[in-house]
C-alpha cells in the first residue's frame, strides 16, 4: 500500500521534482505510442487508459478509503448506458451534452447507492453493492426501454460522438488521444485530491474510523463523498468505453465487470494511483493474448492468475515499480 | 387468486426457500465462524449440482448418492480452497474474499470445460417424481421431498445451535474469538469442520435444487446473489435469522412470479433495500463485533 | 460550571448491567482518576463519555451542554478528546501523517479536496510542536505500526491532545509501559495546562498517584468512594477491593 508522506512545507527540493519523473516518462510513452503501435494495438491501449479511469475510481473507495465494493461497475454501466440512450433513442450525439448528462447521471445513483449501502460496513457493505449492481443487471435485462434492438439486450449501435469541431472525424489515432486527454485529466484530478486533506483524511478512515471519529471528523459524510466521486468518475470510463465498443450490454452493470476492475487494482498496486493503470494493463493484454489463443479458457486463466497474484504479490506490481524506481534514485545519487 | 393458485404458491416458495436455507446456511456457518465470506459457495452449488446430475441422470444411479456425492465433491472442494488458499492469507479478510471470487471463474470455466455450455434440465429420483394430492389438487412430491429436507436440516441446525457443546462453541467463537480460543477450545479444528460441512450444504443443496432448478452455468452468481440479499435479510449468526430471510425470499420469488412476471428479482431487491434502510443488521441479525 | 456531569447513568448489555446509576461531576481543570478492578465498568463509562455508546439511562452534559445523544465526532468537535487503551493509531501511514490528521481534524480545511495538504503551514507547525514535545520527531517519517510500543502508546496521547480538547478522557495511557516509560507519561500530563480537564483510568498506581488530585473507584457497574488520593490510600474498602482481584491493563478485554 503507498504511503502518501506529506514533505514539510517550504521543501521544494529536487527530491520532490524527480518524484514527477516517472509521470512524465509514462505520459511521453503513452503520446508516443500511436506512432510505434499498428491501428490494432492503439485500439487495445485506448481500452486499457479508459479501464484505468474505471480501476482508479475503485482505487479511491478500496484503497484509500478502504471500502471493499463489489459493485462498482453499477456507476460504469450507467455512464455507458445514459449516453448510448440519450444517442441512440433520442439522437442525442454531442459529447457536450451527451457525456456531461451521463457522467452526472452516474454521480445521481452513486448518491443513491451511497445511502443505501454505507447503512453497513465490512462484509455486508459488500454484499449490498454486490446486490445493487446485479439489481441495474436486472433492470438493463428487463425494462425495454433499455434494450434497443429489439431482441438483443443492450444499447446498440452507439457511435462516436459529436465533438461539434468544423471538419473533425473520427479515427483510431485521434479517438485514442481524446480518450488520453480525459485519462490526464482524471488522473490529475484524483491525484489532486488524495493529496488533499480530504484524501487524506480518507486514508484515516480506511485505517481506523473509530479514531477518526474521536478526532472530530464525521467520517460518514467521508465516505458518501468518496463514493460518490469515485461513481462519478466510474460514469465517465462508462461513456468513454460506450463510444469506444459502440455497444452497452446488462453485464457492464454486474459483478464480473465489478471484479474485473478490483482484479486490475490488487494486480496493479492497491492504494497507488498508479498501480491500477499497470493492472489494467496487464490485464487487457493478457486478455488479448488469452482471445487469441484459447478464447473459452480465459475466465479459468483470469481466476488462476488473480488467485495467484493474492497469495503472491499482494502489493502487485507497484510495490516492485517503487523499488525499482527507488533503486534507480539511490544510483543516480551516487 | 384463488385458495388452490395461493396455496401451491406458497408451497412453491417455501421449497425455494429451503434450497436456499440449505445454501445460505452453509455461507452463515462459514462466515459467522471464521469471519470469511466465501463466494465461491454458489459456484460449490453449482458443481454440486453437476456432480449429482451426472450421477442420477447421466448415469442413472441412486438420487441419494447423487445427492451425496454432490454434497462430498462440493465438501472436498471447499476444504481444498480453504487448506490450501485461505488458510494462508490469516487475518486478511478482503484478500480472502477476492480470492473465494477467483475460484468462482476457475470452477464455473471448469464446469463449462466438463460439462459443456448447455444447461441441464431437472432430474429427480423416480420415487419422488410425480404428484400426490392435496385435497383438490396436486403437488409434486418432490418439491414436498425438499421442504421436508429443509425443515429437518432447520430443526437440526438449531438444535446443534442451541442445545450442543458445538453450538455453544460455535456461538462462543462468534462473539469473541480470543476468549473461545483461551478457554482451551480448538477453534481451528472446529473451523475446518465446519468449513467442510459449509461447503458439503452447498452442494447438497444444489443436487436438492436441481430437482426444479436444472442446472447451469449462471448458478455460480446467481444463487450466490439470492444466498446473499438472504444474510442481508435474515440477518447472520443465527439459524432463525437464515431461515426468516430464506423463506421470505422463496416466498416473494413465487408470488412475484406468479403475479407480476418478470418482477420478481426486483422485489427481492426492494425487499433487501427496505430492511438495510430501517434494520440493518439484518431482521434478526447479530452483527460481529467489528 | 462543571466540565463535565454524569447523571445517573446505566448501562445495559443484554441482560447485564455494566453500569448502575453513576453521578458524578468534573471541575473545569481537575485531574480525575478512576479505578477499579476489571469488569467495574471503566472503559463502559468512557465509551458512554466519549460518545461510542449510548447508556441505557441518564445523562452526560458537557459545560452545560447535553451531549448524551451527541454523536462521537460533534464530541470531539466540542472539545473532549479521548486516548484509547489499545493504540488506536493509523498503523500503514507515518507518524507525521498520524498527528496531521489528529490536527487537522479540528480545523476547517479538513474537506478541502484541490489543495495539496502541503499548503497548510499552520497544520505542519502544530504538528511539529506536538512531536517535539512527545519526542516523536525523530521518528517522524516512520509508519506507525514500526515504532516501538512506548512510542507508539506516546502518540496515541498526542493524537487526542492535537485538538487541545477541553476535556481529556485517557484510557489507560501507561499500558504496557516500563517504569521509566511511565515516568515520562507522568511528567508529560503533569506539564498539561489549567485549560485542560483530565479524565483518567488507570491500573497502574505510579500514574494514579502521580497525576489525580481526586480519585473515583468503581467496583461493578457502582461508585464505591471517591475523594483525596491521601483518602483513598487509607480506604479499607478499596484495599480489599484489590486485593487477588485482577491488576494489570494487559488483561482488560473489558474495564
Amino acid at each position: 500500500m503507498s504511503v502518501v508522506k506529506p514533505q514539510m512545507p517550504g521543501q521544494r527540493t529536487p527530491d520532490q521534482l524527480v518524484r514527477f519523473v516517472p509521470y512524465l516518462v509514462g505520459g511521453i510513452v503513452l503520446v508516443a505510442l500511436p506512432f510505434c503501435l499498428p491501428p490494432y494495438y492503439q485500439i487495445l491501449m485506448t481500452r486499457v487508459l479508459i479501464f484505468s479511469i474505471f480501476a482508479i475510481s475503485l482505487d479511491i473507495i478500496y484503497g484509500y478509503t478502504g471500502l471493499f465494493s463489489l459493485g462498482h461497475a453499477a456507476f460504469f454501466g450507467v455512464g455507458g448506458y445514459t449516453v448510448g440512450i440519450l444517442m441512440v433513442r433520442y439522437g442525442i450525439e454531442s459529447f457536450w451534452i451527451g457525456a456531461p448528462l451521463a457522467v452526472l447521471t452516474a454521480s445521481l445513483v452513486a448518491a443513491i447507492f451511497g445511502i443505501i449501502a454505507l447503512r453497513v460496513s465490512g462484509i455486508y457493505f459488500l454484499l449490498v453493492t454486490f446486490a445493487l449492481g446485479e439489481l441495474l443487471v436486472s433492470l438493463a435485462t428487463k425494462w425495454k426501454f433499455l434494450s434497443t434492438s429489439g431482441s438483443t439486450e443492450g444499447v446498440m449501435n452507439i457511435v462516436q460522438p459529436t465533438l461539434n469541431l468544423s471538419g473533425f472525424e473520427w479515427n483510431t489515432t485521434n479517438f485514442y488521444y481524446f480518450v488520453f486527454l480525459i485519462f490526464v485529466l482524471c488522473f490529475f484530478i484524483l491525484h489532486r485530491l488524495i493529496h488533499s486533506p480530504f484524501g487524506r483524511a480518507l486514508q484515516g478512515i480506511r485505517e481506523s474510523e473509530s479514531r477518526m471519529r474521536a478526532l472530530g471528523y464525521n467520517t460518514w459524510l467521508y465516505k458518501y463523498i468518496a463514493f460518490i466521486a469515485a461513481g462519478l468518475f466510474a460514469g465517465v470510463s462508462g461513456v468513454l468505453i460506450a463510444y469506444h465498443d459502440g455497444f452497452m450490454v446488462p453485464a457492464s452493470f454486474g459483478v464480473g465487470t465489478s471484479t474485473l476492475a478490483m482484479f486490475m487494482v490488487i494486480l496493479g498496486g492497491v492504494g497507488t494511483l498508479y498501480g491500477p493503470a499497470i493492472g489494467s494493463c496487464i490485464l487487457i493484454f493478457v486478455n488479448f493474448l488469452a482471445s487469441t489463443y484459447t478464447p473459452e479458457r480465459w475466465p479459468l486463466i483470469l481466476g488462476g492468475f488473480f488467485v495467484l497474484v493474492i497469495m503472491y504479490a499482494k502489493g502487485g506490481v507497484a510495490v516492485y515499480m517503487s523499488r525499482l524506481w527507488q533503486k534507480v534514485l539511490l544510483s543516480w545519487k551516487l | 387468486m384463488t385458495l388452490n393458485v395461493f396455496v401451491i404458491n406458497l408451497l412453491n416458495g417455501i421449497s425455494f426457500g429451503s434450497v436456499l436455507f440449505l445454501l445460505a446456511s452453509g455461507l452463515s456457518i462459514i462466515f459467522g465462524l471464521m469471519g470469511i465470506l466465501n463466494l465461491s459457495h454458489g459456484a460449490l452449488y453449482m458443481v454440486g449440482a453437476y456432480v449429482g446430475w451426472t450421477v442420477a441422470a447421466k448415469y442413472g444411479l441412486n438420487f441419494g448418492l447423487a445427492v451425496l456425492a454432490g454434497g462430498l465433491t462440493a465438501g472436498a472442494l471447499g476444504l481444498f480452497i480453504e487448506q490450501g488458499f485461505l488458510r494462508r492469507l490469516y487475518k486478511q479478510l478482503n484478500e480472502q474474499v477476492l480470492l473465494t471470487f477467483g475460484f468462482v471463474y476457475i470452477l464455473t470455466n471448469l464446469c463449462l470445460w466438463i460439462w459443456g455450455p448447455l444447461a441441464r434440465p431437472a432430474f429427480t429420483a423416480d420415487f419422488l417424481s410425480g404428484s400426490f394430492p392435496i385435497g383438490h389438487w396436486s403437488y409434486p412430491i418432490a418439491r414436498a421431498g425438499i421442504i421436508i429436507t429443509g425443515l429437518v436440516l432447520a430443526v437440526g441446525l438449531w438444535w446443534l445451535q442451541n442445545r450442543t457443546r458445538v453450538g455453544a462453541i460455535v456461538r462462543a467463537g462468534m462473539d469473541d474469538k480470543e476468549m473461545t480460543m483461551g478457554l482451551g477450545v480448538n477453534l481451528k479444528k472446529v473451523s475446518v469442520v465446519l468449513f467442510f460441512v459449509g461447503s458439503f450444504l452447498a452442494g447438497f443443496a444444489g443436487v436438492i435444487g436441481a430437482q426444479f432448478l436444472g442446472v447451469n452455468l449462471e448458478f455460480g452468481i446467481n444463487i450466490l446473489l439470492l444466498a446473499l440479499v438472504v444474510i442481508v435479510i435474515g440477518g447472520m449468526g443465527s439459524v432463525e435469522g437464515t431461515l426468516l430471510g430464506s423463506m421470505v425470499i422463496g416466498i416473494i420469488d413465487a408470488f412475484g412470479k406468479a403475479l407480476f412476471p418478470g418482477l420478481a428479482m426486483f422485489l427481492i431487491y426492494f425487499v433487501m433495500i427496505i430492511v438495510l434502510l430501517v434494520r440493518p443488521a439484518g431482521l434478526l441479525g447479530r452483527m460481529q463485533k467489528e | 460550571m462543571e466540565a463535565l456531569k454524569v447523571d445517573r447513568v446505566v448501562k445495559d448489555f443484554g441482560g447485564v448491567r455494566a453500569l448502575r446509576n453513576i453521578s458524578f461531576n468534573v471541575e473545569l481543570g481537575e485531574r480525575l482518576a478512576i479505578i477499579g478492578p476489571n469488569g467495574a465498568g471503566k472503559t463502559t463509562l468512557f465509551n458512554i463519555i466519549n460518545g461510542q455508546i449510548l447508556p441505557t439511562a441518564g445523562s452526560v452534559h458537557f459545560l452545560g451542554k447535553d451531549i448524551t445523544r451527541m454523536p462521537v465526532h460533534r464530541r470531539a468537535d466540542l472539545g473532549i478528546a479521548r486516548s484509547f487503551q489499545r493504540s488506536s493509531l493509523f498503523s500503514n501511514l507515518t507518524v507525521l501523517s498520524n498527528i496531521l490528521l489528529a490536527v487537522q481534524g479540528t480545523r476547517r480545511h479538513r474537506f478541502q479536496m484541490f489543495r495539496s495538504i502541503n499548503t497548510y503551514r499552520e497544520t505542519f507547525t502544530r504538528a511539529e510542536e506536538l512531536l517535539k514535545v512527545w519526542d516523536l520527531w525523530e521518528e517522524k517519517d516512520y509508519l506507525a505500526s514500526n515504532i516501538s510500543y512506548g512510542d507508539q502508546r506516546k502518540l496515541e496521547i498526542s493524537l487526542s491532545l492535537a485538538s487541545q480538547p477541553r476535556v481529556l478522557l485517557m484510557d489507560e495511557p501507561s499500558c504496557g509501559l516500563t517504569s521509566g516509560e511511565t515516568a515520562v507519561v507522568i511528567d508529560k500530563i503533569r506539564g498539561l495546562g489549567k485549560d485542560i480537564t483530565v479524565i483518567l483510568v488507570a491500573h497502574d498506581m505510579d500514574l494514579v498517584f502521580g497525576v489525580a488530585n481526586r480519585i473515583m473507584v468503581l467496583h461493578y457497574g457502582e461508585i464505591v468512594t471517591e475523594g483525596t488520593p491521601e483518602e483513598i490510600r487509607n480506604d479499607s474498602r478499596v484495599k480489599k477491593i484489590y486485593m487477588g482481584a485482577e491488576k494489570s491493563c494487559q488483561n482488560a478485554q473489558t474495564s
